[in-house]
């Protein structure tokens, strides 16, 4: 009950981002815009475009590293047959738990000494802190929840630890490995302090755009980018859901998460 | 061919070995067959001739097939198949990719491969069944399917944790004899954990139980 009504509230509060991302004149205590206009859609250059290209382009990359390097973990530990340390588990929890602007004003001043602040390296660095632990987290009992007799079925077969991975646990694990991928993109999309921080505020983002505009006057420039921005991690959930199920389509025991 | 068991004991790091030194010598197309009371380690026993063992487990003696000592090879260099109460065909694989997914190297060529797998469809009374689902297949089917996987990748041992034991008492002997014509024919050595006592009697080979606290391992 609680749930349904925050999620109808959420979808609202999205709804009249979108209306006023599209309204042109609307005088209070109207319901609807009294007329309606393209013109912020219409114009990219206005910069929009190049905060979409860049909020786009660290979203991917953050993710994929983040992901290859939970994965290599993972992986890791099925090879040396070990459980994890107590003491790494914590270690991926840390960023989470310190204070961001904490946590970031350090290694921005450790940046700067080594004169790398400011690029979009530098943001990829600070963003990957924060998205690691959410695709670590989200991946780490999927991970571990995998039959081992799969893998132990396919050495018995005789398939080297590559083959292994690559033939059965990754394409196993591919629901999963997305839905991982996608609240990672959430999360990087989200991030405002590494971007603001690490990118000297030469880098603009939708979300540091957005922040900034939503004390502006303007609400139909920030309906666009707010829009954008929630647009960006929604794109990823649907490609999580819809890329396994195009794949596993007559694959049953991998559709309704049963095992075998 | 020839699986031996050399003074091979099993247990976790430091600690007391699960049941005594074990002597046992499976000869070609013999299934041996090994019981005892549940968490006595038999089905650890079972990884660690198949090099499945967990992190932590120590082993002591040696396990020798055809001569060559096996616990210095990884899993997948061992050749040893090994089947499992349930089928566990992968579930991504169509059922022909996954006998195909063991087949040996030397069988070159797409058309070959796929001619090696129809012809092991058909022996295990699977014909046409290539393209499907393995989630769709009966419970019988999946385990011959199961088998047919394991035997493909022509193992030079076979190891049978509890083979039948989740299939109904029709099945179970249909399977078994299927299973263990197989291995007869293949002229490899088997090795079976099981509780029935049926399955036992079906194998027609040694037996060998595993005792607790101390007793040495008795062959029958």
């Amino acid at each position: 009950m609680i749930a349904s009504t925050l999620l109808v509230l959420g979808a609202l509060a999205m709804l009249s981002l979108v209306i006023w991302s599209f309204a042109w004149r609307w005088h209070w205590p109207g319901i609807l815009p009294e007329s309606w206009s393209w013109r912020f859609w219409s114009r990219p250059g206005a910069g929009w475009g190049q905060a979409f290209v860049t909020t786009f382009t660290l979203a991917v990359t953050t993710t994929m590293l983040s992901l290859a390097l939970a994965i290599a973990w993972l992986e890791g530990e099925d090879r040396a047959r070990m459980a994890r340390a107590r003491w790494a588990e914590a270690l991926i929890y840390l960023p989470l738990l310190v204070p961001q602007i904490a946590f970031l004003y350090g290694l921005n001043l450790l940046f700067l000494r080594a004169g790398i602040s400011g690029g979009m390296g530098a943001v990829i660095w600070a963003q990957a802190l924060f998205v690691f632990p959410y695709v670590m987290i989200a991946l780490s009992d999927p991970w571990r929840a995998l039959d081992p007799r799969l893998t132990q079925a396919a050495a018995s077969l005789g398939a080297g630890p590559w083959r292994r991975l690559i033939a059965v646990k990754l394409p196993v694990l591919l629901a999963p490995i997305l839905t991982a991928a996608a609240i990672g993109m959430a999360v990087s999309v989200a991030q405002y302090l590494p971007a603001l921080f690490m990118g000297a505020g030469r880098i603009s983002t939708l979300t540091t755009e957005a922040v900034t505009l939503s004390s502006s006057s303007d609400r139909r420039v920030t309906g666009v980018y707010a829009t954008l921005q929630a647009m960006l991690p929604m794109l990823g959930y649907l490609l999580a859901f819809l890329l396994p199920a195009i794949a596993h389509r007559n694959r049953r025991a991998l559709q309704g998460g049963s095992r075998i | 061919m020839t699986l031996e068991l050399v003074d091979l004991s099993v247990g976790p790091g430091g600690t007391q070995p699960l049941f005594p030194p074990l002597n046992l010598r499976v000869r070609a197309g013999e299934v041996a067959t090994l019981m005892g009371p549940s968490g006595i380690g038999k089905s650890t026993l079972l990884s660690a001739i198949g090099g499945h063992l967990e992190h932590g487990f120590t082993v002591s003696g040696q396990v020798r097939l055809n001569g060559r000592d096996m616990l210095v090879l990884p899993a997948e260099a061992r050749r040893i198949g090994l089947m499992f109460q349930d089928a566990v065909l992968f579930p991504h694989l169509s059922v022909g990719d996954n006998l195909s997914f063991g087949l040996a190297r030397n069988v070159r060529g797409r058309v070959a491969r796929r001619a090696a797998v129809e012809q092991a469809l058909e022996q295990a009374g699977l014909s046409g069944l290539y393209e499907r689902d393995p989630a769709t297949l009966s419970g019988g089917q999946k385990a011959r399917a199961a088998l047919m996987r394991t035997l493909l990748a022509d193992p030079e041992a076979l190891l049978l944790d509890e083979p039948f034991s989740k299939l109904d008492a029709e099945l179970r002997a249909e399977i078994r004899s299927f299973a263990f014509a197989h291995v007869r024919a293949r002229q490899i050595p088997a090795l079976m954990v099981t509780h029935d006592p049926d399955d036992a009697r079906a194998a027609n080979g040694q037996t060998i139980i595993l005792g607790s606290e101390g007793d040495p391992p008795q062959a029958k």
